[in-house]
């Protein structure tokens, strides 16, 4: 399989062969956002700037969308086959993550850091957040900016900024959750029939340390994930209610990246895995969880979890243990800085091409539009009317079965490839390839795609069995070498 | 890693032995039919069936016990979402197995999915499903109604997805090219390639894929004379940290789904009914306790709906352990008295024909599991 299918997404036709060099360059560079005003002829143009959104314009949208929706809802003067009708049209125009989708897409077939954008994809599995309560206004922020700047970074300092992410804070529940000995929970219990509802919520917690972190090996108890949830405590407001909206700022809380709400924090001192944090009487506790992440980001299993999951993705579903001690042994020495440890994770898989890696079917699906220079997503200016997928291409993600922004659970996509290879899986790929040959207008032929890739000569002969150039197309890109497997 | 039935034999020592089990024999027996609807991210038992009966039910969580409850008896009520379910149980074709869980008491989704996937009480212990492996063992095969293959139909060759594509201007893939690149491959991505090929050839009956419309394909598919003989329905988003709701919200909605699907199955599988055993499986309940954002957290013990067209003997079986703090598994979840695999060993008893024994060892790998089949159905 050649490198750049393993961890990029192909060669562009005019793209020259991938080195570790140049993947190493793709890695550390910022490279600008590009992407093409219609599907068919236009150029490659810079990604506009009215469709990259701050996190600030993507709460004020969904709290449009959220406050319209319920004037629709509470309208007494529309009948509910209207309420439906404006609902629908309130959803469709409320499509900020729509563009989203599609710059995702464009930037994979023609941007210039295929390897980053692997990476970043990597990430942002890793810290799923499924499309629940209002989540997919912000998701987007937490993979352009959030993963995007964090993987140039090291990985505790990732994992707070997704922790306290607005996405996260809202898809895991922590946005309720509040300390029964805050401010709040003493209030409560001093007024107990104005029904104030306050109690911890332990679903960040929980996944922070199962999923996010040290995983189950390292033995934590229920007291641990308690311990946790107090530390979260505070942590999160709910970004689109408009109520809690108005009274936080007249708290004058605004600001967005640091959602800490003092009064809903849990006092006092917490363990978790044998070590103290506490709130001390000058300190609100908003230090604390900066102070936990740190220790979980250091701790000798998130390292070994993180190390094999990165080996999982990018070298083989059953990594050597050598390669996992290596990563290993590189996160500790550079203390989880990512550039490290990713450029380390490249030198493994440039050095593994004999064995297929088999790839998701995003990945693959990218990978054939990028090495065909063809396309079959909308350009930016026309996601109304495309003609093949709703959305910026939602469609086409949840057709293959794996769209991000779908309601998906926090383990994000398997990395394994027994499951993403059932026959209706196999059938998904056979119509893909055949949509793009048909549609995407390939600017080369499978002859000069096997020539550039160099597929061995199993491949070429699987490929000469098809009579049409068509039948030579799905050939080749379900073909063992190119999906892998 | 490719599931086979080669793997299958490596975990499970002894199989060799009971090679001349009359495989072919199995095939021939009318067999049953055997439902599962997987409810992912911890069906809240006592949201499904409240024990009204308990005061404590009450003190801990009176936010989420639903106004219209359905009375079962003095201690049991239904969701008002469970209807037709309601209909079932109260005609004698339904029952529900409380205070119930797979011996699993960790808490994590996806371990606790694994281990009701698997049916091995160790998370990630083997490759294959117990349902997988009970149709392997009983010569028969099985569908599931999504785009990929869960793992709890893993372990028999026999056994695919369906899943409708919906994409526009694409039509069925060519079958020879499938054929050719099934050929290019070995193990089990060749296999799909070939069930790809053999599909298109068969002109597979168009369907809609919300849930209904599943169901009702599933309900055509196990008619069918040779035909799978079991299938698994997912419904998803049962995980309800917050805002749950009662007579109406979330788990009344996600309910209200699973009673449509019973509904469904028990009207299109017309006489086939009689046969057929529907259940329900869960990975954990949830806190007896509501939270600070109207939900609950994960739990222990949970509930099991059964219908089938046999009858069953109780509307509910169970062992009641409490809801005093007392009572409560860490003093906080319902304590399961029941081990599940009891009841999906019943099941798999009375839907393939295979003895008990036979199937807590082969397919369960564990002898302690207790028979329940004669506590459970009218007829055993």
């Amino acid at each position: 399989m050649n490198i750049s299918l393993q961890v990029g997404y192909g060669l562009k036709p005019n793209e020259n062969a991938l080195t570790l060099t140049s993947a190493l360059t793709q890695l550390n560079s910022t490279a600008r956002q590009i992407g093409v005003r219609s599907r068919s002829g236009s150029p490659t143009e810079k990604w506009p700037k009215e469709l990259t959104y701050s996190l600030e314009d993507r709460v004020k949208e969904a709290r449009l969308f959220r406050s319209s929706r319920e004037q629709i809802r509470r309208n007494q003067n529309l009948n509910s086959e209207q309420k439906t009708t404006l609902l629908r049209r309130l959803r469709r125009e409320s499509n900020l993550w729509h563009f989203d989708q599609l710059r995702l897409a464009h930037q994979a077939i023609l941007g210039d850091d295929p390897v980053r954008q692997r990476f970043m994809t990597f990430w942002w599995n890793h810290f799923s957040v499924g499309n629940t309560k209002g989540t997919r206004f912000y998701t987007g922020d937490l993979y352009w900016n959030v993963i995007g700047n964090g993987i140039q970074g090291t990985f505790a300092e990732l994992l707070y900024n997704v922790t306290k992410h607005p996405a996260m804070l809202t898809y895991l529940d922590n946005v309720y959750s509040i300390g029964e000995n805050s401010d709040k929970g003493v209030r409560a219990k001093l007024n107990p029939d104005r029904r104030i509802r306050v109690g911890l919520n332990d679903n960040l917690a929980r996944e922070l340390l199962e999923l996010h972190s040290v995983s189950t090996s390292a033995n934590y108890t229920e007291v641990d994930i308690k311990n946790t949830a107090k530390i979260l405590s505070g942590w999160g407001w709910q970004f689109n209610g408009e109520r809690v909206w108005k009274r936080l700022l007249k708290l004058g809380l605004t600001d967005l990246s640091e959602p800490f709400i003092d009064r809903h924090h849990e006092p006092g001192e917490k363990i978790v895995l044998g070590k103290t944090y506490s709130t001390g009487i000058f300190s609100s506790g908003q230090e604390s969880l900066k102070e936990l992440i740190e220790d979980l980001a250091g701790n000798k299993h998130t390292i070994r979890h993180l190390s094999k999951k990165l080996c999982q993705h990018f070298i083989n579903e059953n990594p050597s243990e050598k390669d996992v001690l290596l990563i290993e042994s590189a996160w500790h020495d550079s203390k989880g800085d990512l550039r490290v440890v990713h450029r380390n994770v490249l030198e493994c898989a440039f050095k593994s091409v004999n064995q297929p890696k088999f790839q998701w079917p995003l990945t693959w699906t990218f990978s054939i539009l990028r090495i065909f220079g063809a396309n079959i997503f909308a350009g930016w200016e026309e996601l109304e009317s495309d003609p093949f997928f709703d959305g910026g291409g939602s469609r086409l993600y949840r057709e293959i079965g794996q769209n991000f922004w779908s309601k998906r659970q926090p383990d994000g996509f398997s990395l394994k490839q027994e499951d993403w290879t059932s026959s209706e899986h196999m059938d998904r790929r056979m119509r893909v390839s055949n949509l793009v040959f048909s549609y995407g207008n390939p600017e080369i032929s499978c002859d000069e795609v096997i020539g550039k890739l160099g597929m061995t000569r199993k491949t070429r002969k699987l490929v000469s069995r098809g009579l049409t150039e068509a039948e030579k197309f799905t050939l080749l890109t379900c073909s063992p070498e190119f999906m892998g497997g | 890693m490719v599931v086979d039935r080669r793997h299958f034999l490596a975990s499970s020592l002894g199989y060799l032995t009971l090679l001349g089990w009359p495989r072919a024999g199995f095939a021939d027996v009318k067999s049953g039919r055997l439902v599962v609807i997987l409810l992912e991210g911890g069906m809240d038992g006592l949201a499904a069936v409240p024990p009204i009966g308990e005061m404590a039910l009450f003190d801990q969580r009176r936010e989420l016990v639903p106004k219209n409850l359905l009375e079962v008896d003095r201690l049991f009520a239904l969701n008002p979402a469970l209807k037709k379910f309601n209909v079932l149980l109260k005609s004698g074709f339904g029952s529900i197995v409380h205070a119930t869980n797979m011996p699993y008491t960790k808490r994590s989704h996806f371990e606790g999915q694994n281990v009701m996937e698997s049916g091995i009480s160790t998370p990630f212990a083997v490759k294959t499903g117990w349902l997988g492996r009970a149709l392997e063992l009983a010569g028969l095969s099985g569908e599931s109604l999504s785009l990929n293959l869960p793992l709890l139909l893993r372990g028999n060759r026999g056994n695919d997805t369906y899943y409708p594509a919906k994409i526009k201007k694409t039509y069925g893939p060519d079958p020879m090219i499938a054929r050719y690149l099934a050929n290019a491959r070995s193990g089990m991505v060749s296999k799909n390639f070939e069930s790809v090929y053999v599909k298109e050839n068969k002109n597979k009956l168009r369907a809609r894929r919300d849930p209904i419309s599943l169901t009702k394909h599933a309900a055509v598919a196990l008619r069918k004379v040779g035909g799978p003989r079991a299938a698994v329905i997912k419904v998803k988003q049962f995980d309800t940290h917050a805002n749950q709701g009662t007579d109406s919200g979330i788990f009344f909605s996600r309910m209200r789904l699973v009673d449509s699907i019973f509904e469904t199955l028990k009207g299109k599988l017309e006489e086939d009914w009689e046969t057929t055993i529907v259940v329900t499986l869960t990975e954990f309940g949830r806190t007896v306790a509501v939270n600070g954002s109207l939900g609950t957290d994960h739990g222990y013990g949970s509930a099991g709906l059964l219908a089938g067209g046999d009858g069953f003997k109780e509307k509910v079986v169970t062992d009641w352990p409490g809801l005093k703090k007392t009572d409560l598994h860490d003093g906080r979840d319902l304590m399961a008295t029941v081990d599940y695999r009891s009841v999906l060993s019943s099941c798999l008893e009375k839907a393939f024909g295979l003895p008990h024994d036979f199937i807590i060892e082969k397919v369960f790998f564990d002898p302690k599991i207790s028979r329940l089949t004669d506590r459970i159905f009218l007829r055993a």
